[in-house]
């Protein structure tokens, strides 16, 4: 069919996809020079997961299962950092980080030094510890439930003694920590929730990014996942919670201006696949 | 110098950022250069995290004593028996034990978590109490069975025409179609932030436009 015969929505369907992309930069950079300050409602699920760290108290230890990775921090890092922050500021919680992710101790440390801990009165060892990277998934994650000792040969990442570390002489199981946060990087939210919570019985909040959180929905429902923080929109309601706005809101003009951009193509590519068929037959 | 590192370190990551996303615009070879970068990066960190993992959790307990730790390391070192013809039958004992564990640990908490106290929950969700609890009661119900139904791929539930029951299995589809637009709503929103990450370094850090 030569050009002139096409239809404006048969135009539209043979549109060069750079310029889909480039209206799409647009539309998230234009917001992002100039915020325009939309809303942002607070979720049950990110105030029940802020509520759940603002009761812990002195003495309280979680289990922060780091599952960082560096394809998918841009989004995890973002509720990573500001739970991170927020048990950082509670006075007297200890936090005991470990990961299944090869590319957890990257990120964790490049969290942890971040806030510098000495700020909130935390010094390694007596209030956090961090165990390291265990290769192995769904068997390592069930060894440091039952033993967390035996399962890192007693050494922590640093390769210090964790007979030598004053935190490690109160946990060593799952049963001794006060809850489960688990940084989910793809799926392994569901292997902290196999190994950890229904076997133990410990509440597991997970900050999962956003695109795995339709499979989480039936966990969520029945209780074995206790909250989420969900992807941005969720750490942006986390920070508004916190007082602190901060990367999170920044971001979140340009994800609904985006949001609105990406419904549009679908209703315009609908509109234009239907009308070329109908024309075509 | 530190102050210098850091720039250098900004002008790498932007390149790297324009690179991958030239992508967009048609194959070349900036993007193929950054994709092999990453891949030959990702596969050192990860030869790197798996050996300090032998060396921390097995040649440390070994070192202690626990002699048995050298059994699996037999183990591991049968994996690579692949490599040879002769001997790549051996690779088998390796693999059947690791692939027996996995499964013997999952398994344990998979019926439970995945099965048992998803019906559960199902069941316990419903509920009459007010108006609103009463339509969600009766949506759960009916996408759950409809969906279920869906999967029973027998002539009579497939969705078709002239065929009454195959409404059952309509409705389910309805359903899945729905959850699948779910997927999708997530889905951009990761990518988004994704983009919208790389965004504000550029603009913000590497650029230093005031926010």
């Amino acid at each position: 069919m030569s050009n002139e015969n096409q239809t404006i929505w048969e135009k539209l369907s043979n549109l060069p996809e750079q310029y889909i992309y480039l209206v799409l930069a647009l539309t998230l950079i234009v917001p992002l020079l100039n915020p325009l300050g939309l809303p942002i409602p607070i979720s049950f699920e990110s105030r029940n997961f802020y509520n759940a760290i603002e009761a812990l108290e002195p003495g309280d230890v979680v289990f922060f299962a780091f599952d960082a990775g560096s394809m998918t921090w841009m989004e995890q890092g973002l509720g990573a950092e500001v739970v991170m922050k927020h048990i950082l500021s509670k006075p007297g919680v200890k936090i005991v980080g470990a990961t299944i992710g090869p590319e957890g101790p990257m990120f964790w440390e490049q969290t942890i030094n971040k806030f510098d801990p000495s700020r909130f009165d935390k010094t390694y060892g007596d209030d956090i510890v961090w165990l390291g990277f265990f290769a192995g998934g769904e068997t390592s994650a069930a060894a440091l439930a039952r033993d967390i000792k035996d399962a890192t040969a007693g050494v922590d990442y640093y390769g210090n003694s964790l007979d030598g570390l004053a935190l490690m002489d109160d946990v060593n199981s799952a049963v001794d920590f006060k809850m489960l946060v688990c940084l989910s990087w793809g799926g392994t939210w569901s292997t902290w929730m196999n190994q950890w919570q229904m076997p133990y019985g410990i509440e597991e909040y997970v900050i999962p990014l956003a695109g795995v959180v339709a499979e989480m929905r039936p966990y969520i429902q029945s209780g074995q996942i206790s909250s989420i923080i969900n992807g941005a929109r969720g750490a942006a309601e986390y920070e508004l919670l916190r007082s602190e706005p901060g990367r999170a809101v920044a971001g979140m003009d340009a994800q609904s201006i985006g949001h609105i951009y990406v419904a549009i193509l679908i209703i315009v590519g609908n509109i234009a696949a239907q009308l070329s068929r109908g024309r075509r037959t | 110098m530190v102050e210098l590192l850091t720039e250098l370190g900004l002008w790498i990551s932007a390149f790297y950022i324009l690179s991958v996303y030239s992508y967009l615009y048609k194959y070349n070879r900036f993007f193929k250069f950054a994709e092999h970068t990453l891949i030959g990066a990702a596969a050192g960190h990860y030869l790197t995290m798996g050996f300090t993992n032998i060396r921390s959790l097995g040649i440390a307990n070994i070192m202690a004593g626990k002699v048995f730790y050298v059994i699996p390391f037999i183990l591991g070192i049968l994996l690579f028996t692949r490599f040879s013809e002769k001997y790549s039958w051996m690779m088998r004992y390796g693999l059947a034990i690791m692939i027996g564990v996995s499964i013997a640990v999952r398994i344990r908490a998979l019926v439970i978590t995945t099965v048992l106290a998803q019906i559960t929950s199902t069941i316990s969700a419903i509920s009459f109490a007010d108006p609103t609890s009463i339509f969600n009661s009766v949506l759960i119900l009916v996408l759950v069975i409809t969906t279920m139904l869906y999967f029973l791929f027998t002539e009579r539930l497939t969705p078709k025409e002239g065929n009454p029951l195959s409404y059952l299995g309509r409705t389910g589809r309805y359903g899945i179609m729905i959850a699948l637009g779910y997927y999708l709503g997530q889905t951009v929103m990761t990518r988004l932030a994704f983009v919208i990450n790389r965004l504000e370094f550029l603009l913000f850090e590497w650029l230093r436009i005031p926010r």
